[in-house]
């Protein structure tokens, strides 16, 4: 069975990019933001919700079509 | 002891910005960061350096320096970036602090504390994205009302959402007035001591920082294990 990230509660999210943290540390053993496979980003500071962006494992995803948005790699499972 | 030694990527390079010529360089200070964890202890060193006696707060020569410490985008909760330079309030030198996405940004850029030299002929905003330290002109955002709408404007132009600050004046600064702040990321501040003036006088309207390094975790170090809870316990 394959594994899909899911974001648990979205509007609990206070942008503290902690599990971007945690995901890079346990994965590829680095302090970063870009080795994440969880997008936290911001639209226009904090005065809106933050969005989560993580791949939905589309069957064909269109990201992978388009080189400039192509930023979360595919992960295994979602093939 | 050095910061590697705390387990965390050592603290090393410095960028200074010169205002006058519109150029940067970037120097690895070790015996700085040796010496001192960061932050206000390297930052008072270097305004021991680049200061001279008798210049006013507003000269070009006059510097500010932002710096941050080894636990900036590391752990959560130390987000403090902090400011010297000298205050046109009092005359006095100008400590402020900010929190905000800045001292992360700064981190993962790759310099911990940056040294902003010299005045600029005309209005511009400085980006710095990893080792690309770009000057634009920023007359069309200059005589702007507020500054929440210069960081939209930015944040549209410019990439690296998430991941950058946006540190920048509005008309206070602009005008001279000598309590005048610095907005950093819509919603934090250098209140203190009207660093926002000092921008103004440097005609530095915004900086922009991003940044996409990264840094070695514990467990990849060849020094002991130290844990990051231990060391706040030091």
């Amino acid at each position: 069975m394959a594994k899909r990230l899911k974001v648990a509660n979205p509007a609990r999210c206070i942008g503290c990019y902690s599990c971007m943290m945690a995901c890079a540390r346990t994965w590829y053993d680095t302090i970063s933001l870009k080795n994440s496979r969880i997008d936290i980003q911001t639209r226009g500071g904090i005065e809106t919700p933050y969005s989560q962006i993580v791949c939905h494992a589309c069957i064909d995803p269109p990201c992978m079509r388009h080189a400039r948005w192509a930023r979360l790699p595919k992960g295994k499972g979602e093939e | 002891m050095t910061t590697e030694q705390y387990a965390i990527e050592g603290l090393k390079n410095i960028l200074y910005i010169d205002l006058n010529s519109h150029s940067y360089h970037v120097k690895e200070r070790r015996d700085l960061y040796e010496k001192y964890l960061g932050g206000v202890g390297v930052a008072t060193n270097l305004m021991l350096e680049e200061s001279r006696e008798g210049t006013g707060p507003l000269d070009p020569e006059m510097p500010i320096i932002l710096s941050t410490g080894p636990l900036s985008g590391v752990y959560p909760t130390c987000t403090k970036t902090v400011a010297l330079f000298r205050s046109p309030l009092n005359g006095e030198l100008g400590e402020s602090y900010a929190g905000g996405h800045l001292a992360m940004s700064m981190r993962y850029s790759g310099y911990e504390t940056i040294v902003i030299n010299g005045a600029s002929r005309y209005p511009v905003y400085v980006a710095i994205h990893d080792d690309k330290v770009t000057f634009r002109d920023a007359s069309s955002i200059w005589h702007l009302s507020s500054a929440i709408d210069v960081g939209k404007i930015l944040r549209e132009i410019e990439p690296g959402a998430g991941r950058r600050s946006i540190i920048r004046i509005g008309p206070a600064g602009e005008r001279g007035i000598t309590y005048a702040d610095v907005n950093v990321d819509t919603y934090r501040h250098f209140g203190r001591l009207g660093l926002g003036t000092v921008f103004g006088a440097k005609k530095l309207k915004a900086m922009l920082i991003s940044g996409n390094r990264e840094l070695k975790s514990l467990s990849t170090m060849p020094t002991e294990r130290l844990s990051v809870c231990s060391m706040t316990q030091l």
